[in-house]
């Protein structure tokens, strides 16, 4: 991971085509392998997990992985679990003010 | 138009008076005579004047007409025998006598056939009355009552020994001397009668300086034109202290009036009064035209919106009252009485009322005081200890079962429901030192250690207040805590005098074993630099996870575990209420920065600070 991995939203995920992104969201239905996460602008997002993955535990949790070529939903390379406590809200804001800042976030190329 | 009709000694008051603005408010008189004075050719500008003979029916006396009011004598609006209405005069001393001069009147009656009474010069009238008098001119003291006499029971004919009927608007007597108003005192006239009620007394005080000693109390007295203070000492206070109550009406005259010493008293007015000792001070029954205590009261529940250190009226049932209790207050080292009250309305609410010296110490002996009485409070201070706190100023007054219509609904709504009820009380947890509030709370004293540096903050004289969020990064080992005296509230520092033995200057005893307290020094850091902090033993105990006790244990144990934990408590984030303030030791002049308060970090409310302040600064 030599680049900034940008965090999304539901909505903004689609801006990230088969690039690399992370999602943080709150565990709603797991269902094989498929997990449906809420994320902090309160939409949906389908998540295909790896095998080995083990998120049904946690309320909260962090998800690396690369979107589909359609945008609608992202395939896990790296879960981390968050526990119970987070504030959806306070992503919400970072997620929002990340962009304007492109001179601090956006890599060098 | 009658006799009756003309007011009574207005002639008198009128040429007696100094300052015309604080006299009898617009007598009626009858205009006796009129004569043209005409121009003389020194001043020639001025036109015809009109000299005018006025009388109240008693006496009469010279007055020249201003000149706005020539035309209505022109005009023969007024003249020989009409009764007018003095709205506005004045005085002006001329030889020995004074003139005065009707600037502003009205005409209540065209011309009665007869002149009205037989009113006497005067002039006569004075000449004799000073002829009984100790001294020659109107003057306070002695004379007074004669000119007093003179003035309450003027020379009346036969036919009109009633009382009169009609009154001119805004004067009163009450027997036979006019009352002014409040506002109407002043240092240049002193034969006035005020009508007042007395709002506060305050104790009696004994002072003693390099001139002399003595005692004093004093009065805020209130009428509906105003408040003025009245004060007395020595032998006035003890014939009057005991006279005068709170909340009554008295009739109050031969009193001086001086200008305020506004640094004594919380009222506005430029003068105030001192009792002498021919003051005279009479209790009136009749109290229905001076206003009680205005109160604008607070509900409990509302209590939030009243700023720590303003004053505030508050009227609750008294829920229940505490034990007399002394504390050595900061300013004086001396020991001052203290009681809390706890008071409760119908917000559901109670609140900690405290109450001072006196107050605190006869609160039992009030009437009724057990009986969960409701009482009415006026002026109390606001405090933010607990959330919200009152405490009397030694202004403030109190009044049980006032007869007010905020009391009768309290007594009405606490018999039937409030008795049963639960009461939220003012409390905050954590309430620790601060007041209630986690450190760092207030954002406008927030800095970044860089900014602590850069405003140089603690290099002047006053210390500076501020907070920082930042990473314990190193704390000090050695000299990490001390022996203190056990005993409650005192933290000095015991020293080992023998086996089990440990002496503590203050208390002048020895404990078997002492108490161990944190003195902190610890390095912190965040994004713009480090800061050394000193925190006392809350801070450490906070910090470093166990008691000052148990890390000793845990040092006699063990060094290595001593070391883990002092290891485990750096790199962790803190709120730090701080205190910056020079120190000279020997020669060397620093800045240190005390905690007062230390708090863990809420994340997610600091990363919304963090937000907040981005947004301001796009």
């Amino acid at each position: 991971m030599d680049r900034p991995v940008p965090l999304v939203n539901s909505q903004t995920l689609a801006n990230h085509r088969g690039q690399i992104v992370r999602l943080v969201g709150k565990v709603h239905k797991l269902t094989g392998n498929v997990l449906l996460v809420q994320a902090s602008d309160q939409g949906f997002v389908e998540v295909y997990l790896n095998p080995e993955s083990n998120v049904s535990g946690s309320v909260y949790v962090e998800i690396t992985g690369k979107v589909s070529e359609s945008g609608e939903s992202m395939r896990e390379l790296l879960s981390i679990n968050f526990g119970e406590n987070l504030d959806l809200k306070l992503v919400e804001e970072v997620v929002q003010l990340v962009p304007k800042f492109p001179e601090i976030f956006s890599s060098k190329d | 138009m009658s006799l009756q009709d003309l007011t009574r000694g207005a002639i008198l008051s009128m040429v007696e008076t100094i300052d015309p603005t604080f006299a009898i408010t617009n007598p009626v008189v009858q205009v006796l005579s009129i004569k043209k004075i005409v121009a003389t050719s020194a001043n020639p500008a001025a036109g015809d004047r009109y000299r005018i003979i006025i009388s109240d029916g008693i006496h009469y006396a010279q007055a020249m007409l201003g000149s706005q009011k020539r035309s209505m004598v022109e005009s023969g609006e007024v003249d020989k025998n009409s009764v007018i209405r003095v709205l506005q005069f004045a005085t002006n001393p001329v030889q020995n006598r004074r003139i005065i001069i009707l600037l502003n009147f009205e005409v209540v009656s065209p011309p009665t056939l007869e002149r009205l009474g037989s009113p006497k010069n005067v002039d006569e009238a004075l000449t004799v009355k000073s002829e009984n008098g100790s001294a020659s001119s109107p003057a306070p003291g002695g004379a007074l009552k004669s000119e007093n006499g003179g003035l309450a029971r003027p020379t009346v004919p036969a036919a009109s020994s009633k009382p009169f009927q009609s009154r001119p608007a805004g004067s009163s007597f009450s027997a036979g001397l006019p009352i002014y108003p409040i506002e109407g005192l002043s240092p240049y006239q002193n034969k006035w009668t005020i009508k007042a009620r007395v709002t506060s007394k305050s104790d009696i005080r004994h002072w003693s300086n390099a001139r002399g000693e003595g005692k004093l109390f004093s009065v805020n007295l209130l009428d509906e034109s105003g408040e003025i203070k009245a004060t007395g000492f020595n032998d006035a206070v003890d014939k009057f202290f005991p006279l005068l109550q709170e909340n009554k009406v008295y009739l109050i005259s031969k009193a001086k009036v001086n200008i305020a010493k506004k640094q004594f008293s919380n009222l506005q007015n430029e003068y105030e009064i001192t009792f002498e000792s021919h003051s005279e001070i009479e209790e009136c029954h009749d109290a229905s035209d001076v206003p009680e205590v205005k109160y604008e009261f607070v509900p409990i529940d509302q209590l939030e919106s009243v700023e720590p250190n303003q004053t505030c009226d508050v009227i609750g049932v008294l829920d229940s009252y505490g034990e007399l209790s002394e504390i050595i207050s900061k300013a004086s080292q001396k020991p001052v009485a203290k009681r809390e009250l706890s008071l409760v309305d119908q917000s559901s609410r109670s609140v900690r009322l405290t109450l001072w010296g006196k107050s605190a110490e006869s609160f039992p002996n009030n009437a009724g005081v057990d009986e969960k009485p409701v009482i009415a409070f006026k002026g109390v201070k606001v405090g933010d200890f607990g959330g919200r706190s009152l405490s009397m100023f030694s202004s403030s007054t109190m009044i049980i079962n006032p007869d007010i219509a905020e009391a009768h609904g309290l007594r009405g709504w606490y018999d039937n429901d409030g008795v049963h009820s639960e009461f939220k009380p003012y409390t905050n947890a954590g309430m620790a030192g601060g007041g209630g509030a986690l450190a760092g709370s207030n954002l406008q004293e927030r800095r970044t250690i860089a900014q602590v540096k850069d405003q140089n903050l603690g290099m002047t004289e006053k210390p500076d207040f501020f907070n920082i969020r930042a990473t314990v990064v190193y704390i000090k080992q050695d000299n990490l805590s001390y022996t203190a005296c056990p005993s409650e509230n005192c933290n000095k520092k015991v020293t080992e005098e023998g086996e089990g033995a440990w002496r503590c200057e203050k208390c002048d005893r020895t404990y078997p074993a002492p108490e161990h307290r944190y003195i902190l020094s610890a390095n912190v850091a965040d994004a713009t630099g480090q800061l050394w902090l000193s925190g006392f033993n809350d801070t450490g105990s906070l910090i470093i996870g166990m008691t000052a006790g148990e890390l000793e244990e845990k040092k006699n144990q063990s060094e290595s575990e001593y070391s883990a934990v002092l290891h485990k408590a750096a790199n962790r984030m803190y709120l730090f209420n701080c205190r910056a303030k020079q120190d000279t030791f020997n020669d060397t002049t620093r800045v240190r920065y005390t905690i007062s308060k230390a708090s863990p970090v809420d994340f997610a409310k600091a990363g919304m600070e963090l937000v907040e302040a981005i947004k301001a600064y796009m």
